[in-house]
């Protein structure tokens, strides 16, 4: 059984490239979580796909990241 | 505010501080262990379940000791399961929303909502397969009774299995009703507050990283061994008048000759009281090796960790001294017929050395607690 927010349809389906822009940053799951104000777990869940985070913690990670909102997320049926 | 609802917040605040800094680490952090946790829940309860419905064999000693013997372990192992459970996922059961994250705060409600309809449903389902089986045999008798008008209204077959079902229900409570629905209604009560925890525990199982206490930092420590010894002192004080009482009792049931209530009731309060002595002894060996573990992290000050070896020593003699009493005890109890005259011997070592390990486990929190007192935290 799947998460509240995680869609049904499989087009709506949120991908990410949180891990690659955490890395490429330099920061640890831990630096991540605490610096977006969230538990580490948060994190592992969110990086693997299994929870796609609120607009407003998306909108957080974004800006700890240095990236657009765009680059971080997409729908997985925009990805032809 | 009133002043009762004053202690009320005041605990409720301490309680939220002590879990804001007691993070879960080691084992409880483990998603493997959680699992294992949620299985030994599920099973147990099952194999208890199962158990209170084979009706108990009074005729066969053995068969009937088997019984009570998978009772008490299923018993057991659903307790600790459930309150190991409870502590690996309290950080999102227990704190208020404004210390959780977006995440927390849906696997929790997920979790409750759900353990609610499932619960639910079950219950209905039970209610409907009794609505059915006795709504078939109904029907099973008017079909009958309707080729046969002048004979008897039940069928004969019918009947016996209505009678057969009947007394195999009357045989739950042949021995002790109370005793019968107590435990009816403990699993029922066990099933509503365990399941949302079983499938809380199931969920965050899925995050296989173990968390080791020096990953983490702990700035309070101090505080939390001040509390730590605190809470020791107050269990064994409770201890100490759970024995005070039993003793008391004793020398009044020998005064006014009540041999037979006073003795009865007598055993039953050593029961508790031995019970109570073994959770007491059984807390403070667990956090006397979270004290030793919290020792090793950085966030601790140097002088306080130069103690840890003392420590170490303290928890490991106290775990030897513990755990000769309990092999003792168990060896009387199993072995009485093979032991026979020397019980009495066996069981005066094991008066000793279990006070011996009061004593060492005394000094050991007294010295957890003068550590705490003594010294301040340094920040990570």
């Amino acid at each position: 059984m799947g998460m509240g927010r995680l869609p049904k349809q499989d087009k709506d389906q949120v991908l990410n490239q949180v891990e690659e822009f955490r890395i490429k940053a330099g920061l640890s799951r831990n630096d991540l979580a605490a610096a977006v104000d969230v538990h580490y777990q948060t994190i592992g869940y969110i990086e693997r796909g299994e929870y796609a985070p609120t607009l407003a913690l998306a909108l957080r990670l974004a800006e700890v990241l240095g990236c657009s909102i765009e680059e971080l997320f997409k729908l997985k049926g925009e990805i032809k | 505010m009133s002043k009762f609802k004053q202690k009320l917040a005041a605990r409720r605040e301490a309680r939220i501080n002590q879990i804001l800094n007691e993070p879960i680490t080691g084992l409880l952090a483990k998603g493997s262990f959680k699992k294992a946790l949620a299985i030994t829940a599920v099973v147990s309860s099952w194999v208890y379940f199962i158990n209170f419905l084979i009706p108990l064999q009074i005729s066969n000693l053995p068969v009937m000791s088997i019984q009570g013997l998978v009772g008490r372990v299923s018993m057991l192992l659903m307790g600790i399961s459930f309150l190991l459970m409870r502590r690996s996922v309290r950080r999102i059961t227990s704190l208020p929303d404004k210390y959780l994250d977006e995440l927390q705060i849906e696997n929790r409600d997920w979790a409750f909502s759900m353990g609610y309809l499932i619960v639910r449903r079950v219950g209905l389902a039970v209610s409907i397969a009794l609505f059915v089986f006795l709504s078939a045999i109904s029907l099973w008798n008017q079909v009958y009774y309707s080729m046969h008008p002048l004979g008897n209204p039940v069928d004969p077959i019918a009947q016996t299995w209505m009678v057969a079902f009947d007394a195999y229900l009357k045989s739950f409570f042949e021995l002790s009703s109370l005793g019968s629905l107590s435990q009816l209604f403990g699993l029922l009560t066990y099933v509503a507050y365990s399941f949302p925890i079983i499938l809380l525990t199931w969920r965050d199982s899925k995050f296989n990283e173990e968390v080791k206490l020096g990953d983490v930092v702990v700035p309070e420590w101090a505080a939390i061994i001040r509390r730590l010894a605190k809470g020791y002192f107050f269990r064994l004080k409770f201890l100490g008048a759970a024995v005070a009482l039993v003793t008391l009792w004793v020398w009044l049931v020998n005064l006014t000759r009540a041999w037979g209530f006073g003795g009865n009731l007598f055993i039953l309060a050593l029961f508790y009281t031995i019970g109570y002595a073994l959770y007491v002894f059984g807390w403070g060996l667990i956090k006397q090796w979270y004290v030793v573990k919290l020792m090793s992290t950085s966030t601790v000050s140097e002088p306080a960790r130069s103690i840890k070896p003392t420590v170490y020593l303290l928890f490991t003699l106290t775990s030897i001294a513990g755990a000769s009493v309990g092999l003792v005890m168990v060896s009387v109890l199993f072995f009485y017929p093979l032991i026979g005259s020397a019980s009495g011997g066996f069981l005066m070592y094991a008066l000793i050395a279990g006070v011996v390990t009061l004593v060492l486990h005394v000094v050991a929190f007294v010295q957890i607690g003068t550590i705490g007192k003594s010294t301040t935290a340094v920040e990570k």
